[in-house]
């Protein structure tokens, strides 16, 4: 999501009252906007659509912003100074919606593991390990974890172990 | 069902049959007995057969006769068989191991001398009968037992039927028809012990179909079912451990037995291929206004199954439920709700998309929406998670969201509605030292509730924590979110062992890596573990292995995922959420 499309900015237009409840439809819904990559407002897009809670703590370099829905599922994406999400976690009883917090990342991740599908039937982790572009999961049913980040957004100084 | 490819050769007859089209003049003219050598000579190809049929997997020769130079050879269709043995005269063709429908195959001769010369000969490809076994394997029986097996055959266009045999002299057989025949296990044996129980075709001996069998020795009785790495629907399969279930319309005897279910202590709930199930008409899951309730899972590899939610009296060894809610894996292109599908990438509804039929999940909670008491999906909570859907009868929309459903009707954890032994299960398999192409062991339900599930004294019972999981200590890193899970085809866990180029997502060291990890609670029970990492690429070079005692691959960040590996030479106790047992209240794991 762009600040532009930010609400008080629609105020300040002649646009009608319903424009505005169209732009903030349309940032809160625009999965391209949202997550991985995208800016920090796109946290807010995410807690959104998890129904959950967020807790946001300071570190030296990032912010921890951290979702916990109500099912139990704590998503936490960290942001870098400049407002952008370089990494998100998971870990609880259910996935989180990836496509939702990976933003528009999904798609490259969503090849990978269709190409891997297509060379491997069985069952194990995700490892993802793109130039641009880390993702490891796993864990069972009912005890999900896993983490994507992007080695090229990694704040100066942050290791990739900070993301967990 | 199993076809032999042997390759019989047929003689080749002095009196071949001559083909069709025998000696082709080329265009160009001139004339066929010319210069010997010079270019302008015509070309001419005879072309002879062993035998103008051919049976499913076996193979036949064909010879050309050609006036100058050699021929090469090609085949239509082109994936009909292969061509083998290929000389500048001769060439073996093969049939392939099943053919359903009688076809003919065209070998066709090119003159390399002179390429527009050509000369085709047809083969009659004829039909296999195919033979459906009424038990299919691995299945048990008890020493001193007996076993009724009939063949059904299709395309047995003589009505030959078969013949009966077995592998070894365990056992015998007896009322041997041409469809059917009764096995008797041995009075007593002194260990378990497999058997393989063949039907030959009489029409084809190449047609055959078998079911392994293992006659257990005295005290394994019906809480057991046989466990098996071989087999699978995608050839040759990676620690996977097989076995077979029999689902019945509830109350009926209306039955189906399913071979390769993937045994799976990470998950909760028998889930099978609708192909697989459909005859029987199962009962769904009613919404009461004419909609059916349909379940959603996602795994840990990014994929994800989806199917309605249907009852079934399911049949494991000799321990049985009844109407029990599974899910039914939708084939074909069904519309999965966004909510669903976009947790996961891949919808698994195929034996070779999911590497298996079914997944018969036997893990630490009663159903697929349970953890440690809370149901996250009968609304208790006070929201529902992404597990189950209610759809109209003509299928779900992309934008339905979640709807909640009692406990009793959650995709259950079979374990559970049994009558006895519904505790727990133990997870037996041989010591393995590096690959085997087959590992058989055994499933035995129920902890401590009979004398072959009893928990030794030297195991260790550990208690988990709020996610199910244990810790794992390895290479100076904690790794709190550890778990023992025969569904997972490795040993997966962080470390610096160099993954591989080719099977990504598995390690390729340089050499045997020995290595040690330790198990540990957070109540002070510990296990130290040995074990071994090989090079993945290395493994995989077998075509014919399917278990790997040395298997791993790159894992989560702070956890050790015990994957199907660590099962081999152990006997892993799986004790359920809420369930008692000698060694303590589940969920628990000990070994």
């Amino acid at each position: 999501m762009k600040p532009e499309t930010q609400c008080e900015t629609c105020r300040t237009t002649r646009w009608p009252r319903w424009a505005a409840v169209v732009l903030v439809i349309l940032a809160f819904s625009l999965p391209s906007f949202a997550g991985l990559g995208g800016y920090a407002d796109s946290v807010e897009a995410d807690r959104a659509k998890m129904k959950a809670t967020l807790k946001v703590t300071q570190a030296k370099a990032y912010a921890v912003h951290e979702i916990k829905a109500p099912t139990g599922t704590v998503v936490r994406e960290y942001v870098s100074a400049d407002g952008r999400v370089f990494g998100v976690a998971w870990r609880g009883p259910f996935l989180p919606d990836l496509s939702q917090i990976f933003g528009s990342f999904y798609g490259q991740y969503a090849d990978a593991i269709r190409t891997e599908k297509r060379t491997y039937a069985g069952r194990r982790p995700v490892a993802i390990q793109q130039p641009r572009l880390v993702v490891q999961g796993g864990g069972h049913m009912l005890g999900h974890f896993g983490r994507a980040y992007l080695p090229d957004m990694l704040p100066e100084g942050v290791s990739s172990d900070a993301i967990r | 069902m199993r076809f032999d490819r042997g390759m019989l050769f047929r003689g080749v007859s002095v009196a071949a049959f001559i083909a069709g089209v025998a000696f082709l003049g080329a265009c160009g003219g001139g004339s066929s007995s010319g210069g010997g050598g010079g270019g302008g000579s015509t070309v001419a190809i005879g072309l002879t057969r062993s035998s103008t049929f051919v049976d499913p997997g076996n193979a036949i020769t064909v010879t050309a006769i050609v006036t100058r130079g050699g021929v090469s050879w090609s085949l239509s269709p082109a994936a009909f068989g292969t061509l083998s043995n290929q000389t500048s005269t001769s060439v073996t063709y093969t049939a392939p191991a099943s053919v359903t429908d009688a076809a003919v195959a065209t070998i066709t001769a090119t003159s390399t001398a002179q390429t527009s010369v050509v000369a085709p000969i047809q083969v009659e490809v004829r039909t296999s009968p195919v033979i459906a076994l009424s038990t299919v394997g691995p299945q048990t029986i008890n020493q001193g037992h007996q076993l009724s097996v009939n063949a059904a055959l299709t395309g047995d266009t003589t009505n030959q039927g078969v013949t009966w045999s077995l592998s070894s002299g365990v056992g015998s057989l007896s009322n041997q028809t041409a469809t059917s025949v009764t096995y008797s296990a041995p009075a007593s044996v002194t260990g378990n012990t497999p058997v393989t129980l063949i039907a030959t075709s009489n029409a084809n001996t190449h047609a055959t179909a078998s079911v392994e069998l293992t006659v257990y020795s005295s005290g394994a009785a019906a809480n057991v079912a046989a466990l098996t790495t071989a087999g699978g629907p995608v050839a040759p399969s990676t620690n996977s451990l097989y076995t077979s279930v029999t689902i019945c319309r509830p109350g009926t005897s209306d039955c189906q037995t399913i071979d390769n279910i993937l045994v799976d202590t990470g998950s909760e709930g028998l889930r099978v291929l609708q192909s697989l199930v459909e005859p029987l008409v199962l009962p769904g899951l009613s919404d009461g206004s004419g909609g059916f309730f349909n379940n959603c899972v996602a795994f840990l590899d990014g994929s994800f199954l989806w199917g309605p939610v249907e009852f079934a009296d399911i049949k494991i060894g000799g321990e049985a439920t009844s109407n029990t809610a599974i899910q039914v894996i939708s084939s074909g292109d069904v519309t999965v709700p966004t909510d669903c599908s976009s947790g996961g990438t891949v919808n698994e509804n195929t034996a070779q998309l999911l590497g298996a039929n079914g997944i018969l999940g036997i893990g630490l909670e009663p159903t697929d929406c349970f953890l440690q008491g809370v149901n996250f999906c009968d609304g208790s909570t006070g929201t529902v998670a992404t597990v189950y859907f209610d759809c109209p009868r003509s299928g779900c929309a992309l934008t339905d969201g979640a709807t909640s459903v009692s406990a009793v009707d959650q995709v259950t954890n079979p374990v559970t509605a049994f009558g006895a032994d519904s505790n727990g299960t133990a997870i037996q398999m041989p010591a393995l030292v590096s690959t085997s192409p087959e590992l058989d062991g055994s499933l035995i339900f129920g902890i401590g509730t009979a004398s072959n599930n009893a928990v030794p004294g030297t195991a260790t019972a550990f208690a988990l924590d709020a996610n199910d999981n244990f810790t794992t200590l390895f290479s100076g890193q904690t790794l709190a979110s550890s778990f023992i899970d025969s569904g997972s085809n490795g040993l997966f866990f962080p470390s610096t062992i160099t993954p591989c180029t080719g099977n990504t997502g598995f390690y390729c060291p340089a050499t045997l890596q020995p290595l040690t990890a330790t198990n540990q609670d957070g109540v002070g029970d510990t296990n130290v573990v040995t074990f071994h990492i090989d090079n993945a690429d290395t493994l995989f070079s077998s075509s014919t292995d399917t278990a790997f005692s040395t298997l791993g691959g790159p894992g989560g960040t702070d956890s050790f995922d015990w994957g199907a590996p660590f099962f081999y030479g152990r006997t892993v106790f799986t004790a359920i959420d809420g369930s008692s047992t000698p060694i303590g209240s589940g969920p628990l794991w000990a070994y």
